[in-house]
């Protein structure tokens, strides 16, 4: 349950953590393994899906707790804390060069995503956007799908991860990036567009997954 | 099948708003222009329900990833050693 309270002017967001939070900063620091224990696994997931590998996970996991524990004591309770927590892993993985192999910083553009001069669209969608869910999802999907979102660059792909991996709101999207909801909004419809590209060629080289 | 006309200023514009209409960010008035527009031109249905099952499965395919063993010990130490 989150509360927004207006305290001397400004907003204070009461969240779950909230208590665990001011006893930590109030010299209760071994309470800090708390937060660890609540979000590591969280983290590593966010760090799975941003690098696709364990060993940089981990050093965003660590590196991330680190800054949190470094810099409690100015968090001002203006998001809820995990916000706050995930913008700081953000950074983190901003800064962080890993891995050469993955997508190069390139911007993706409307314009790569609409059919060519004199190609048809297709009338009806394929059976793939048709079928039940839950009849469509396996395991060798869901590694498509991780390795599509590791093919995007990373500035679309810490959106879309945000947005519908870890399920923020779009406007939590752009405060935990800094950035304007206009621009989460347009990265994320593009970054949509390229897995939906990556899914098509997916279905249409094994259409038995279909 | 009869032959769709095809509108390409209005496909562009719901091209453009198809992410927001998914999200349900769109006001009424442009979420209205949206599904009429939808409903009258098949291959727009067609591009929406690809990027609706991308989205859909992009948010059902999520599962926890075993964490390391010494991942939490890792993380003692570290904040051990960061508060002295």
């Amino acid at each position: 349950m989150t509360k927004r309270e207006i305290m001397n002017g400004k907003k204070t967001v009461r969240d779950d953590d909230f208590k665990l939070i001011q006893a930590i900063n109030n010299g209760r620091t071994e309470l800090f393994q708390e937060l660890v224990g609540k979000y590591q696994q969280r983290l590593y997931n966010f760090g799975m899906r941003m690098c696709g590998e364990s060993r940089d996970a981990e050093d965003l996991v660590q590196e991330t707790f680190l800054n949190v524990y470094r810099y409690l004591k100015g968090f001002r309770y203006e998001t809820k804390f995990k916000n706050w927590m995930y913008r700081v892993a953000t950074t983190t993985c901003i800064k962080a060069k890993r891995r050469p192999k993955h997508a190069p910083e390139q911007e993706l553009s409307l314009e790569d995503f609409l059919p060519g001069e004199g190609e048809d669209l297709p009338d009806h969608a394929p059976a793939w956007a048709q079928r039940p869910l839950d009849q469509l999802l396996n395991e060798e999907l869901a590694k498509q799908i991780e390795r599509a979102i590791l093919d995007l660059p990373k500035k679309y792909r810490m959106v879309v991860v945000l947005r519908d991996r870890e399920g923020f709101s779009t406007e939590e999207t752009a405060q935990i990036l800094d950035i304007s909801i206009a621009n989460a909004k347009v990265r994320l419809h593009r970054a949509r567009l390229f897995l939906r590209e990556k899914l098509k060629g997916y279905f249409d080289h094994d259409p038995a997954s279909a | 099948m009869t032959q769709h006309r095809h509108d390409h200023q209005k496909c562009m514009a719901l091209f453009e708003k198809m992410s927001e209409y998914i999200d349900r960010e769109l006001g009424a008035h442009d979420r209205e222009q949206v599904e009429a527009h939808i409903r009258a031109c098949c291959q727009c249905q067609a591009c929406y329900e690809t990027l609706q099952r991308t989205v859909d499965l992009c948010r059902s395919s999520t599962q926890d990833y075993p964490l390391p063993d010494t991942l939490t010990e890792k993380l003692r130490a570290l904040i051990e050693a960061a508060g002295h």
